[in-house]
Formats: C-alpha cells, structure tokens, sequence
C-alpha cells in the first residue's frame, strides 16, 4: 500500500472505523513507514486535543427547567392545575395588588406579571419563538386557551407560562416588539372591569386602562377572554398586533373610543 | 403519534441522559438563544414521535438526528453563523508540528470552540459529532443524512482545516514556528 493511498485511510484507523482486515493492512505499512507513524500520531493527539479543549456548554437553568417541566407529568396543568415558578410568581402578584386602588387584581397582577419581563425574570414554561411550539404548549397545558395567531415579524414570541391571576388562571404569552416586552394573558370567559375607557370595535366591547407605565386592554372574544400588557407610552393600537397581520391591519382601524367610567 | 400531553417516563430520563450534549450540538449549528429553542423543540418533537423509536437503538442518535432536522426546517436558510469565514485551500500536509502541545499546553479551550464554530456547516457537523460527542461514523451519516463515504470526506477536511486555523493562529501568536520557514531553513 502506497502512502499516498494510506494516508486516506489513516483517519478511519485512527477513529477505529475500520474492519480488521483493513486494520491489519494499515498496520503492516505503519510498521515499515516512520513517517505515516507520525502522521498517525499527530491524527489521534490532535482528535484528543479538539474533544478536551472544546468545552460543550451545559443548557442553561432556566430553559432546562422549562423543558424539564414540560415534560414531566407531575407539573402538568391537569395534575395540579398550576404549574410552580407561576405559582411563584403569582405570589409575588398577590402580594403587590394592594399598590393600585381601584383596579381589578387581576389586572394587577397581570401587570406585575408583565413587569418580571421587563426585568428579564419571567417565569416562562416554554421559551420558545415558534409560533407551532407555543400552540402546543398551549393546546397541552392551558386547555381553554387555544391557539394564538401569528402576528407580524416584529412582535417575536418569546414564550408562555401557566400563571394565576391572583384568583383566575390564566395561560401567559409573552411576546418581544423592540426592546419591550408585549404580554396576552387568555382567561376565560369574565366580566370586563369596570375602570378604564371604552371601545367599541366591530361589536366587540373593549376596556383600555391605564396604570403607571403600561396600558392594559381588556376584552372578551367567546369562549376566552384577554388581558394585554404593554408599554403605555407606545400607540394604543400597535400592541393589538400580536393578534393581527400588522400594526395597519384593518381589523384594527376605527375604534371607537368613549369615556366608560 | 404520542400523546403530548405526557412525556412517558423513559422517555424523560433518556432526555436527562442526553440533554446536554443535545444543547450543546445545537450551539454548534446556531448561537443561543435560538440554541435554546432548537433544543426544546427537538425535545418536543422527539416526544411526539416517541412511538417511532425502535427500542435497543440509541436514543441520542435519533434526538440528535431530529434536532439536526429541525435546524435544517427551521434556520438554515438564515445562516445566523457567518458561513466560509475559513479560507478554504489545500492544508498544508505536515504543517504545525507541535501543534496539540501548544493547544493544550496554553487551554486553548476559546480558540479550539470559535475555530470549530467558523468551520462551514458541512465540515463542522461531521468534526463536531466525531470529535466532540463521540459519535461513529455510520451515526454521523444518519444524523448529517449524508453517506459514509460523505462523512468521512467531510470529516477529513473539516479536521485539516481546523488545524490549519489553529496552527495559524498560534503561529501568529509566536507559539508555532511557522513550518514552511522551518522546512526552507532546512
């Protein structure tokens, strides 16, 4: 056998790939040839070297953890209804509805909810930007809350989580337009609060209320009902498109707006 | 088609078994935190095709090949990693003697990962899967979905010029003589 015609081959010797006969051939050359040797050795120290020094990440905690509960059955929403970091963090809800007089705790707590995103702490069950993902998530385990529609590029998903709205549950998805996080809370069917202003769209009633920083839209679409999250300093409209083909969709265009206080 | 609303629970410890490593093939093909999403995916996609695994086969060839699916589904057409960053000409046979001592003697753990990571898509799986998760070459033709003559081709390359970047660096570095100024002081 050549060297030439070795050389080819060494790498398979070398990774153990090859049959014995083929083993036995190489080997025989490598006894008569110093320079295929060093060729060998200088293969199998360098294959060595790239799986020591190459340092494999470990995932991270907190996608592991939501990958981990996705797939375990013991935090599954038909188990106990609830899944734990959303318990967590609906505590925390629980805690801080008291800081805004007059407006409905869910809708404080959804509000808290959506400030953990802003400070980069949401407790998502699925992180995930694939709209098909997040629907099964969804379809698995916020059963009432069926799917969400795709919306425009710019609103990226980021992900979802089963939360409580101090006492309602609610599924959470969490969407990112900009450097601001966009929230949709789907509950079921309830009374729209009775703060905020009045719109009247396409003969869906609407209730935007404004708090601090963001602005909350309620409505009702049977057989759920939403709460979204947003900055208040942003065009009322442009959060809407998380459920919409555009910010300019028509879908969108004339609400009416009335005082409903 | 499985049920996904329960992750049986062989299926979750073959996941815990190969979570990692499945993390980290992701980050080889596209930098978080979309390696975050690829992994969940591939896991989720796995579950739903549970019933499709042949018992006594490797679960982490299968998930590493779906994984290797849904990236091509998903995100090839964007290449978020910067493709032919390498020049692609001949190694040079002989080059960088000394070479794994200076990688390894110096932690060359950055170099060797940014070095793998800019190898073109079609060397940097087959090197990857070989060198790093340890897989056989048949199990990198059916993860790659590419023959073995292929592979081993690929693989080839993909070491010669990971060697080759490597050896540049360090040379650049006055860590390697250069060996082509070595053979004409000869």
């Amino acid at each position: 056998m050549s060297c030439r015609a070795m050389r080819e081959r060494l790498a398979a010797y070398a990774d153990d790939e090859l049959g014995v006969e083929a083993a036995l051939d190489i080997e025989g050359h490598l006894e008569r040839c110093p320079s295929c040797r060093d060729a060998l050795g200088r293969q199998r120290d360098f294959h060595a070297a790239v799986g020591r020094l190459y340092l494999a990440p470990r995932m991270p905690d907190g996608p592991r953890r939501a990958l981990l509960r996705r797939l375990h059955p013991r935090h599954r929403w038909r188990q106990i209804g609830i899944v734990s970091a959303a318990v967590a963090a609906s505590l925390v809800a629980a805690v801080w509805v008291l800081r805004m007089p007059g407006i409905p705790a869910d809708v404080q707590a959804a509000i808290v909810m959506h400030e953990t995103a802003e400070h980069g702490t949401a407790p998502l069950e699925l992180t995930s930007s694939d709209l098909p993902t997040v629907n099964r998530w969804l379809r698995g385990s916020v059963p009432f809350a069926g799917e969400v529609a795709p919306g425009p590029a710019e609103f990226r998903l980021r992900g979802a989580a089963a939360v409580d709205l101090v006492s309602v549950s609610a599924a959470w998805v969490l969407y990112q337009h900009g450097t601001e996080p966009v929230s949709l809370f789907v509950l079921p069917p309830r009374q729209l609060p009775d703060v905020g202003r009045s719109l009247t769209h396409k003969g869906i009633d609407f209730r935007t209320i404004e708090v601090g920083d963001h602005r909350v839209t309620a409505w009702n679409h049977d057989p759920v009902s939403y709460l979204l999250v947003s900055a208040r300093d942003r065009p009322p409209a442009e959060a809407c498109a998380v459920c919409h083909a555009g910010p300019g969709a028509p879908a969108l265009a004339g609400f009416a707006v009335s005082d409903g206080r | 088609m499985t049920d996904t609303n329960v992750a049986p629970a062989a299926f979750e410890a073959q996941v815990r078994a190969v979570l990692d490593p499945l993390y980290g093939f992701a980050c080889a093909l596209i930098a978080p935190p979309e390696a975050d999403d690829l992994t969940q995916v591939a896991c989720l996609r796995a579950l739903e095709h549970w019933d499709r695994f042949t018992p006594g086969t490797s679960f982490k060839t299968w998930v590493f090949t779906i994984l290797k699916h849904e990236f091509i589904d998903r995100y090839r057409s964007e290449r978020r990693w910067a493709e032919h960053r390498l020049e692609l000409t001949t190694p040079l046979e002989g080059i960088a003697e000394g070479l794994e001592s200076v990688l390894i003697a110096n932690q060359w753990n950055v170099e060797v990962r940014d070095a793998l990571l800019a190898l073109p898509e079609g060397f940097r799986v087959p090197v990857y899967l070989k060198d790093v998760a340890g897989f056989a070459y048949r199990e990198i033709a059916e993860i790659a979905d590419c023959p073995l003559g292929t592979v081993m081709s690929r693989l080839a390359r993909g070491r010669a010029l990971l060697r080759t970047a490597l050896a540049k660096q360090a040379t650049e570095r006055g860590l390697l003589r250069d060996a082509r100024a070595r053979r004409v002081a000869r």
